[in-house]
């Protein structure tokens, strides 16, 4: 009897146990996702590309373009003194063709500048700094050791001892590219070499994600725009981890899996102020 | 009158000498096979009228007069034996068994076990070298891990290393092999673990209570011993796979002693790379290779009838290399154990036993990358040294042990060394700290009728982390606000854990009986996988004031019944906490530029399930099935916003059935089927773009499930030869046979053009081994 009423205890417990769910969501609801990818430096407009968030699983052709590219945003920047709305603006050269660009507010060394965007009832809102100028000591070439018929560019960085300094590369083949792309392992601090001059390669970088060619070397009669700015921490810790997430996207064996620590309230992305330094090489 | 008086008291005193003098005889019964000593077998003399049957350590003693006595050995499943011995002075003797299987050409009728499952310990599963063979065994290889994951309650999860015992996490189990402890028990990926099976004679898994003298990990005990070297004069085996090869050989170095050497090597490239290149999305230009070996020597000495000395020594090595030449990478990574133990032990006449066991064991991972001028090299380990003492007596109707055991341990937690050309611009010094640990325990068992017997036990261990070192301070916004350095031997942090437990058998009837265990356990020791997947970057961490020890409880309940003598079922629930478990802050951790301080927060785990088994032990048709519920839930206040939410090897449900079948003394049969709920991962929300890249935003974590696992092994045995010198069996084995693609990683894609704005974005669930069928060859002499 006891073994009848044991064996019973147990298989209610069983059935007890089978039926908790799976269910351990925190859903923060559905809200409009838009993300901003912006940037201000020394001397130019400001710049906001915005989008909208995709499903993980989607076909996207042009005819979604405008559900995609944000065109109907109000766009406000203010650099403490004064404040102006930007304008879109379209090229197709560029990527989205649509963007907004400030008129009047260049990007000035030392200035906050803050962000806010109005979109359909939602306000985003974002600040940003422009840090001290890079100091690039020189800029050269080598013969690449993968293809001798290549070049890899080098440079020379000294630091500035007394803050915390985080820096960022990008190339342009003045022939081939419209825009700047940013190199392989483009942000760095200077961890490593903080307060003293420090030579670092550059590694080309991929325009996008699935051209998974490492060519990191330049051709020899190219004409290569090298840009090395200085940024903010926040402006680092983003580009740091996104290109982690990028490259290492479709490998179980390295980390990836986690979000991007965005400084935009209200939505994603990143609003981030350049200081730069553009060099001219042609490769030899 | 006087000298007359000496002299007869002289004779006397001869005489008594020469004819009552007696001796302590001590037989020592070993299956000649296996060299497995034998318990309860029974050991008759006729010249004294009397006999005795031999006790857990295949001993029997006997106070004999001088002279020459015959020795009738006999024990169910062996051939009877007589032994002639001539007594001159106190002796131990060893008595080799034949097992009666050998030479019959019909059906082979053998017991799995002579252990009663109702009386047989709480929550232990017990594994011999035969429990081996009844499952199928992968690529000629035969898996402890893998035998011990069929019966219930022990996930092994294909493609990661280690296992989860009743939704603990895999440091969470203390592995032991001859009592030396091994920190990753894993080779390739999981897909074997590190202990070859042919020396392998026993392995007990305790997944509550075990033994008072084990602990240290909250989780489980897994207690393998290997063979003793004794031998009659040389024996050993060959196993040639396609993954792998073996061999191993005892030799009988004296009378009393002998030693035994064991080597494996794999050369995997023909099979297993392959599969990995697949799913690992690198170019063609890609070449990788990967190779293990294990290799171990086992020494005995029988110093005399109640000492008995044993020297244990394994070393192990992986090693992946990795070479992309149009980037110029290059990479290699390597991991592996080395242990040692030295265990002296001692039989008293009185039932009394004692141990003594000095042991070391490292485990080390080192990772070194290169491309083009920039190069990094990290490295982590971990190592322990310790000596323990064990004193166990039993009566009749108690048993009671004590103890205490000391362990030192040292923690290499990152060292890494980055160069561009020759400047050094490594990150931080290396994160190097040690502890020290000792446990004293006692246990009290009682038989308190012959249906009831309780035990209560109590471990009490003191832990302090010793410098040289530096505790970091953090504030509540993470802000680091102060750095202590402490010197050598000055305590950083300290913990008292008190390990109180009860465990209680009731005889239900004389085929069933109602077994409980409540047990609270301490670990002064974290471990943090740096990877995603899995390739061991572990780093291991001892308790600190950041991460402070390990403390949980666990209650089960079960009930045995033995339906008839070949069958048996059982049940069991049971509920965990766990408390201070360790995770990565932000999920991640990019090892090269950060220390490890300020990344590592504390949580709380959940596990509670239901394990349902029944097996059948004896006749042609041998197998078992198993059903386990279970869930493991975490909640950690910096993660997921203090949600709840599953564990990452969270598997509601999970199923085993397995066969063997003996067709004949020559063929076997044997297949396998698993079945587990899909693995938990993290979908993302959504992506978004930013330049021309898609970027995935996660929400909450572990928020959905691959697809379920299943997959049938099957394999078939035979014996070409079977003689008392020579057996040459082979062996045919699939894994896979449907050939299931298995879900193991979540990939997302994009096909197309960005520019053109003409994308498909994609989430594919990529598998990790399929079929793969194999044969081997295994041969003794």
């Amino acid at each position: 009897m006891i073994k009848i009423r044991i064996s019973l205890f147990l298989i209610l417990a069983v059935f007890q146990l089978c039926s908790c769910s799976d269910d351990f969501t925190n859903d923060s609801g559905t809200e409009s996702r838009i993300i901003v990818d912006g940037y201000i430096e020394v001397g130019k407009k400001a710049r906001v590309v915005l989008t909208q968030a995709i499903p993980v699983e989607s076909q996207i052709d042009s005819t979604k373009y405008l559900d995609i590219v944000s065109t109907r945003a109000n766009v406000r920047i203010s650099d403490g003194e004064q404040s102006e709305y930007l304008y879109l603006r379209w090229n197709k050269n560029a990527f989205p063709q649509h963007y907004y660009e400030s008129e009047k507010i260049r990007g000035e060394e030392g200035k906050t500048y803050d962000l806010e965007i109005m979109y359909y009832g939602d306000t985003l809102t974002a600040q940003t700094t422009i840090p001290e100028p890079v100091n690039v000591d020189s800029v050269w070439t080598i013969i690449s050791e993968q293809d001798s018929s290549e070049r890899d560019v080098w440079f020379r960085l000294c630091d500035n001892p007394q803050q915390k300094n985080y820096y960022r590369t990008f190339t342009r083949i003045i022939s081939e590219q419209h825009e700047y792309v940013s190199t392989y392992l483009s942000s760095f601090d200077d961890n490593s070499f903080n307060g003293v001059c420090e030579e670092k390669p550059i590694y080309k970088g991929n325009e996008n994600f699935y051209d998974k060619s490492r060519d990191f070397s330049f051709a020899v009669h190219d004409t290569v725009l090298l840009k090395l700015v200085s940024m903010d921490e926040d402006a680092y810790l983003f580009w740091k981890n996104y290109e982690k997430e990028v490259f290492n996207l479709g490998n179980p064996f390295a980390s990836n899996g986690s979000n991007l620590i965005s400084n935009i309230s209200g939505g994603y992305g990143i609003w981030c102020g350049y200081n730069q330094s553009i060099h001219t090489i042609i490769i030899k | 009158m006087s000298r007359l008086v000496f002299v007869c008291l002289l004779i006397f005193f001869i005489m008594q000498n020469m004819f009552s003098q007696t001796y302590t005889c001590v037989g020592t019964v070993v299956d000649m096979q296996t060299n497995k000593v034998l318990e309860s077998a029974y050991i008759y003399v006729p010249e004294i009228h009397n006999g005795t049957i031999s006790d857990e350590n295949g001993n029997s003693t006997f106070r004999l007069k001088k002279g020459q006595y015959s020795f009738v050995v006999s024990y169910v499943g062996y051939k009877d034996s007589v032994f002639q011995r001539q007594l001159v002075s106190d002796t131990s003797y060893v008595f080799f068994m034949q097992p009666t299987g050998i030479e019959l050409s019909k059906v082979v009728i053998t017991k799995q076990h002579n252990v009663d499952p109702r009386t047989e310990r709480m929550d232990k599963i017990s594994l011999n070298r035969q429990d081996l063979s009844q499952i199928p065994s992968m690529m000629g290889e035969a898996d402890i891990i893998r035998s011990f994951s069929v019966k219930g309650g022990v996930q092994k999860s294909e493609g990661v290393q280690g296992m989860n015992v009743r939704g603990g996490s895999q440091e969470q189990n203390l592995i032991l092999l001859d009592n030396a402890t091994v920190f990753n028990p894993s080779h390739l990926l999981g897909f074997f673990s590190v202990f070859p099976s042919e020396i392998i004679t026993s392995a007990d898994l305790y997944k509550s209570a075990a033994p008072i003298q084990y602990g240290g990990r909250m989780s489980s005990v897994l207690d393998i011993e290997t063979q003793s070297a004794f031998t009659d004069s040389i024996e050993g085996a060959v196993n040639v796979g396609l993954l792998s090869s073996s061999f191993y050989t005892a030799l009988r170095v004296s009378d009393n002693s002998a030693l035994r050497f064991s080597y494996r090597k794999s050369y995997l490239d023909l099979i297993v790379m392959p599969s990995v290149e697949k799913i690992v999305t690198i170019n063609e230009q890609t070449d990788m290779q990967f190779d293990f070996y294990d290799a171990t020597l086992r020494y005995d000495y029988r110093i005399n009838m109640n000492n008995l000395l044993t020297i244990s020594w394994y070393s192990g090595e992986d090693a992946f290399t990795m070479k992309n030449n149009e980037s110029l990478l290059f990479n290699v990574v390597d991991w592996g154990n080395t242990v040692f133990s030295a265990r002296w032990k001692h039989i008293s006449s009185d039932n009394v036993f004692q141990t003594l066991t000095a042991s070391h064991s490292v485990y080390d991972f080192n990772f070194f990358a290169k491309q083009s001028v920039y190069s990094l090299a990290v490295s982590t380990g971990i190592s322990k040294s310790s000596l323990a003492y064990v004193y166990k007596k039993t009566e009749d109707n108690y048993t009671y042990t004590l103890g205490v055991d000391v362990a030192y341990t040292q923690f290499n937690s990152g060292s890494i060394s980055a160069f561009i050309d020759s400047s050094d611009i490594s990150p931080f010094d290396s994160q190097l700290s040690q502890s020290a640990e000792m446990s004293l325990f006692a246990s009290y068992t009682r038989k308190y009728s012959s249906r009831f017997s309780l035990e209560y036990g109590l471990r009490i261990v003191p832990y302090a982390l010793l410098g040289p070192g530096k505790q970091y301070v953090y504030d509540r916004y993470d802000e680091l606000t102060d750095s202590v350095v402490y010197t050598q031997n000055e305590i950083m942090y300290s913990h008292l854990g008190l390990e109180p437990r009860i465990t209680a058998t009731y005889l239900l009837s004389s085929k069933s009986s109602l077994k409980s265990a409540l047990v609270r356990a301490n670990q002064h020791i974290h471990m943090v996988s740096l990877l995603s997947a899995a390739l061991p970057a572990d780093i291991w961490l001892p308790a600190s004031s950041l991460s402070p020890a390990q403390t949980g409880m666990q209650l089960s309940i079960g009930y045995v019944s033995k339906v008839k003598s070949e069958y048996s079922a059982s049940i069991s629930v049971y509920g965990k906490t766990m408390n201070n478990l360790v995770e990565f802050k932000d999920g991640f951790f990019t090892l090269y530029n950060q220390s490890l301080a300020g990344k590592i927060t504390q949580g709380t785990g959940f596990s509670a399930g239901t394990e349902l088994s029944f097996v059948k032990t004896e006749g042609v048709l041998q197998g078992g099935f198993s059903y386990v519920f279970s869930r493991s839930l975490r909640k950690f206040s910096q993660i997921n916003d203090n949600y709840l939410y599953p564990a990452s090897y969270d598997k509601p449900h999970n199923i085993s059935l397995y066969a063997s079948y003996e067709i004949n003394s020559k063929l076997k049969l044997s297949a396998l089927w698993v079945y587990s709920s899909g693995k938990v991962y993290s979908k993302p929300e959504f992506r978004y773009f930013i330049d021309k890249n898609l970027i995935n935003e996660y929400g909450t974590i572990n928020n959905s499930r691959m697809p379920a696992y299943h997959r049938l092994d099957l394999g078939l045995d035979y014996t070409f030869v079977n003689t008392k010198k020579h057996i040459l069996r082979g062996n045919i084995s699939i894994y896979n046979a449907y050939n299931r693609t298995n879900s193991y990683y979540v990939y997302y894609g994009i096909i197309g053009d960005v520019e053109n704005f003409s994308i498909t974005t994609t989430q594919d669930f990529v598998g990790l081994f399929p079929i793969l069928p194999s044969c081997s060859l295994y041969f003794t002499f």
